[in-house]
């Protein structure tokens, strides 16, 4: 078993004609948290979203060079399968309106067969909601409806929901940029505690979030990865000047 | 138009000038002292001393507040983060260089005197240390990457002298008032060169 869980060479993304990533190569090592830096527009979430293929809704998408996940080229496989695996939460928390906090939890455990029995669904959703430090907040209202909770706390529910279809990576599209701070704390610590057991890759355009989760970074710019590598290393001696310019909020 | 992180790191880098003045003229006078052969000229000094000490504790204190404010407030990372966490240590250490310089005006005041001979002979010892303290200066705030090998030599130099002086001091029974003062003026000089090695070091 590689010790990368995404290894992506030369991957060039057009979209409608322009070019959005250019021949990125970036590597994610298995159960570290990831995080894809860069301004507003600089193709972080396309990057994301040749991960588990979202892309391919993208109208117009042109995609070139390796995405390896999980050993296996994206478009070798089943892209379903592939989701099932590579699951993503994105910026905007979108939980099920029509379905309870429990059965939000429940579904894609469900639907990936991960419990075999009513407890062991049981166990899995509360497993979940703890793991982003939920369940004392939910565990005597789970038949309530997401519209009852708070912005942060919906984020956390869906953050619960990726969890409980015990995916080998977890895909993260700036998930606290709606958020309060209250939350945004509890989400980074629940992933901090979460990579034991997956690969975080997370996108952000927020340097002192990356510094606060990452284990690994990049910064991404114009398309191009100008420079990667371990969190320390980068936030306390960035090599490049456009990493300075970054962190200094000048870019 | 500068943003006001640039206007807070010009105004750190300002205020730790401003305190390498009276480190400086510390050092300076300390100088001074030591050469002085009028009574009341080297209590004139001591008395400068004093107050530049004490000006350079309010100094000190309103240079690390204003980083620490500048770092909750900006939150640096990178390269600022790395000077701005180098400089808490330099205003330290230039804290520090200045309370040795009164500790030698101390020892000169209460050892020295007790004997007729002079501390005329630690003048170019407490010379090396204001030289070393200038490198170190010009290696911190101007880049400049050869003082910190003269900061280096220099520390090795007052290290060996301060060695030789404890083994002179070990190998005799009576040890001369003179002896006395010089050790302990000598302990600070050799303090004070290991600061500029800190200052010099902490070029980021």
């Amino acid at each position: 078993m590689s010790a990368y869980a995404v290894e992506v060479e030369n991957l060039t993304v057009r979209i409608r004609g322009a070019e959005i990533l250019r021949n990125v190569t970036l590597r994610v090592r298995r159960n570290t948290i990831f995080v894809l830096m860069g301004p507003s527009g600089s193709g972080k979430s396309t990057f994301l979203r040749t991960l588990n293929r979202l892309i391919d809704f993208v109208d117009g998408a042109e995609v070139r060079g390796t995405v390896r996940v999980l050993g296996q080229d994206v478009y070798s496989v089943d892209p379903y399968r592939l989701r099932s695996r590579v699951v993503m939460v994105s910026q905007e928390p979108n939980p099920f309106p029509h379905m309870t906090i429990y059965d939000n939890v429940a579904l894609p455990a469900k639907l990936n067969r991960v419990a075999r029995s009513k407890q062991e669904l049981d166990e899995l959703v509360r497993w979940a909601l703890e793991r982003v430090m939920l369940w004392d907040e939910v565990k005597d209202r789970l038949r309530d409806y997401p519209h009852t909770l708070s912005g942060g706390q919906k984020q956390r529910l869906c953050l619960a929901r990726a969890l409980a279809a015990k995916p080998e990576i977890l895909l993260l599209d700036e998930p606290t940029a709606n958020i309060d701070p209250v939350n945004t704390i509890k989400i980074e610590e629940s992933l901090r505690n979460l990579r034991d057991e997956l690969t975080i890759i997370m996108v952000t355009h927020m340097p002192h979030q990356a510094a606060r989760v990452a284990d690994y970074v990049a910064l991404l710019y114009g398309g191009t990865v100008i420079e990667e590598g371990p969190a320390r290393e980068v936030f306390m001696n960035p090599r490049s000047e456009v990493t300075n310019r970054f962190l200094r909020g000048a870019l | 138009m500068s943003s006001g992180r640039e206007v807070g790191l010009a105004g750190l880098e300002r205020n730790a000038k401003e305190m390498h003045k009276v480190t400086l003229g510390l050092l300076k006078r300390a100088l001074s002292l030591i050469v002085a052969k009028d009574p009341e000229e080297r209590e004139r000094l001591l008395r400068e001393i004093e107050d530049e000490v004490a000006l350079l504790d309010v100094l000190k204190r309103s240079s690390t507040e204003a980083i620490l404010v500048f770092t909750m407030r900006y939150q640096p990372l990178g390269r600022d983060f790395k000077w701005v966490h180098a400089l808490l240590g330099v205003v330290y250490d230039m804290f520090r260089i200045g309370r040795y310089c009164r500790e030698i005006a101390i020892a000169d005041r209460y050892v020295s005197r007790l004997s007729d001979e002079s501390l005329g002979d630690l003048k170019e010892v407490v010379e090396l240390a204001i030289e070393a303290y200038e490198n170190a200066y010009r290696a911190f705030f101007e880049g400049c990457s050869s003082c910190v090998d003269v900061v280096k030599e220099i520390d090795s130099k007052v290290d060996k002298l301060y060695l030789e002086l404890l083994k002179e001091v070990g190998s005799v029974k009576v040890v001369p008032t003179t002896t006395v003062a010089k050790t302990l003026v000598l302990r600070h000089v050799e303090r004070i060169v290991d600061h500029a090695v800190n200052i010099a070091l902490s070029d980021p």
